[in-house]
């Protein structure tokens, strides 16, 4: 919502631009290779992600500008990182305000403060806030460069139905409907996904107590971009403040409201008007602020139970719902486009049996299901939602003041990245016990010797890195040769060839001081990893993920 | 195991206990409760001790 005088697009800082829909001649191909549906920033991500691995799409949006609903902030390290592979990074932190601190105050007196685990060797900081629609502004100018990319504004998907090898899509168009069939359908159509009720499919879990409303404002405060938690403030008896940097002096406002009141009562311009004032004012904000846009929000941990129907996949919200706190939204959805595309450029190219997909569901719902333990113990702290969790939450609170354990309690647990350990699409630790990154999890950067990160040097494809020893049998032909017939885009690093380690830093850090091999995956998870290396083993276990055993 | 006092050391903490709860008055006696629970799961550094004796307490209420 926005103050009275105010069209629903009339941001204090924002222009939205106005698309118009595609000319009926340009949406006569009539069968397609990927179809996505929603351009959010999900939908732009996976359609930008299949384009790197040179794969064409269909992008389907229905409304004719960005979004100004969802108003996600929090940006993570690893999302970075996939913004990077897809040449949308440097307009987002240009833009974006990195953090890695944040402060708890209990009735106004700090009692608690975190920050993320970040060192020299990560070329990111754990976190960024950037308003959604910048976020979708910078991937609609990756997009508008990129010729893979067939982008239709005010295209709804009307109907969908299974056909030969593929789906049929009814699109909408003011210029007149039409039909698309696709071999595969991507589904990123949003929280209230109409494709997730066209195939019949619901999302299962809880919904949380407490509402929340969500406010940004603009004001000149002077304070560092580092997330605050208010616990029973003066201007919120009882309940439960967030506050958000954003850039451009915009500053999110969160507040928690009481179960007595209605969500029109509390929405109402006047009312979000007098607690916010409040709000500012017990932060020390003397100056002016006007009212950007507010919301209602309620914490659900809600997912489907299969990602994939046939050949429709589902994506971001249209998939999962967490709250807000964990940060995991917006991230896990980019993720899960990540995911996606790397696997279905793979298959589309026959370098993959299509058995890759069924790992999926799995990887990117575990992902949720990670978020869901996670959150559902920080909703429960932020609001909890009984006398009981209530009492023992505002006795940490208490003791923490005077007592530091306490304050753990209050830790919101902004995760790392989810391992896929137990995926199909990794393999078992051959190096297990060593220290370094697991199969599944994401690899460990280094900053090398001439200030490039590990990262920079990874191919599009899988990549292996190759912590070489003097004791090291194998050849870089056979290796080269062998791993580039499974993926013709393999990139191999060899130590003192691609790259220098006078320290040996990156074998130390990859837990590989004796020599060793990882192989990494597109999405910069590690597929598996070595001490011994041979060539032939090596790429066995690459065939396995890729479907292609006894090739 | 419960770590034994003598009864005088255990009336004591009885005596205390009873003045707390009326220092903290009637609406913030529960809370109170709560945060020595944790002060002395902190000290105590047994969690079984303590989620034992968490049950143990809810009978005959």
């Amino acid at each position: 919502m926005r103050p009275a005088g105010r069209g629903p697009l009339e941001s204090l800082y924002f222009s939205y631009p106005h698309f118009d829909p595609p000319l009926r001649d340009n949406t006569r191909v009539a069968r397609q290779r990927v179809v996505i549906a929603g351009a959010g920033p999900v939908g732009q991500l996976a359609a930008l992600a299949l384009a790197s691995h040179g794969i064409e799409s269909v992008l389907l949006e229905e409304k004719a500008t960005f979004n100004d609903g969802s108003r996600a902030i929090c940006v993570a390290r690893q999302s970075f990182h996939i913004l990077e592979q897809v040449g949308a990074v440097q307009a987002c932190l240009d833009k974006a305000l990195g953090w890695t601190t944040g402060r708890n105050l209990y009735r106004g007196r700090q009692f608690f403060e975190f920050s993320m685990p970040h060192s020299q060797d990560d070329k990111y900081l754990p976190m960024y806030n950037l308003q959604q629609q910048y976020l979708e502004q910078f991937l609609w100018e990756a997009i508008e460069r990129n010729p893979r990319i067939d982008m239709r504004w005010q295209s709804p998907v009307k109907t969908v139905s299974d056909c030969a090898e593929g789906v049929r899509v009814t699109v909408g168009n003011p210029n007149g409907d039409y039909t698309i069939e696709t071999d595969w359908l991507l589904a990123a159509d949003g929280a209230r996904s109409p494709i997730r009720a066209m195939r019949g499919l619901r999302l299962k879990g809880e919904n949380h107590q407490g509402t929340y409303v969500i406010a940004d404002v603009r004001m000149e405060h002077p304070y560092p971009t580092i997330r605050r938690a208010l616990f029973d403030p003066a201007s919120n008896r009882g309940a439960t403040v967030l506050i958000h940097r954003q850039p451009e002096n915009i500053w999110r406002v969160d507040y928690q409201i009481g179960s007595d009141e209605s969500i029109e009562g509390a929405t109402a311009e006047s009312v979000v008007t007098k607690r916010v004032s409040a709000i500012l004012e017990e932060i020390g904000h003397r100056g002016q602020w006007e009212l950007e846009w507010w919301s209602a929000y309620s914490a659900n941990t809600l997912a489907l139970d299969e990602y994939r129907d046939g050949r429709v996949f589902f994506l971001g919200d249209s998939a999962h719902i967490v709250p807000i706190f964990g940060v995991r939204g917006l991230n896990n959805g980019l993720a899960d486009a990540a995911n996606i595309a790397w696997k279905l450029a793979m298959v589309i190219k026959n370098e993959a049996g299509k058995r890759l997909l069924d790992s999926y569901t799995p990887e990117r719902r575990g992902a949720t299901l990670d978020v869901f333990l996670n959150a559902s113990k920080s909703t429960r702290f932020m609001t909890p939602p009984s006398i009981g969790w209530r009492l023992v939450r505002d006795a940490a609170l208490s003791l923490a003041l005077r007592h530091e354990f306490a304050g753990a309690f209050s830790n919101p647990r902004q995760m790392a990245p989810h391992s896929y350990s137990d995926s199909p699409a990794t393999l078992a630790d051959a190096a297990a016990g060593a220290s370094g990154s697991p199969p599944g999890a994401v690899l460990a950067n280094v900053r090398l010797d001439d200030g490039r990160y590990l990262t920079d040097l990874l191919g599009p494809g899988f990549s292996g890195v190759w912590c070489r020893s003097a004791a090291s049998h194998c050849t870089r032909i056979e290796l080269q040769s062998r791993l580039e017939k499974l993926d013709p885009r393999f990139r191999l690093l060899e130590l003192g060839v691609d790259f220098t380690d006078a320290d040996r830093r990156v074998a130390i850090r990859l837990g590989m001081p004796n020599g060793g091999f990882y192989v990494i995956r597109p999405d910069l998870h590690v597929a598996g990893r070595w001490f011994n290396v041979h060539a032939e083993s090596i790429a066995a276990a690459l065939a396995t993920i890729l479907d292609r055993a006894g090739e | 195991m419960s770590v034994s006092m003598r009864l005088a050391d255990l009336e004591a903490v009885y005596e205390k206990l009873a003045t707390a709860i009326d220092a903290a008055g009637a609406e913030k006696a529960p809370v109170y409760l709560a945060k020595l629970v944790l002060l002395l799961s902190d000290q105590i550094g047994d969690p079984q001790m303590v989620l034992r004796a968490i049950d143990d307490c809810l009978h005959d209420l």
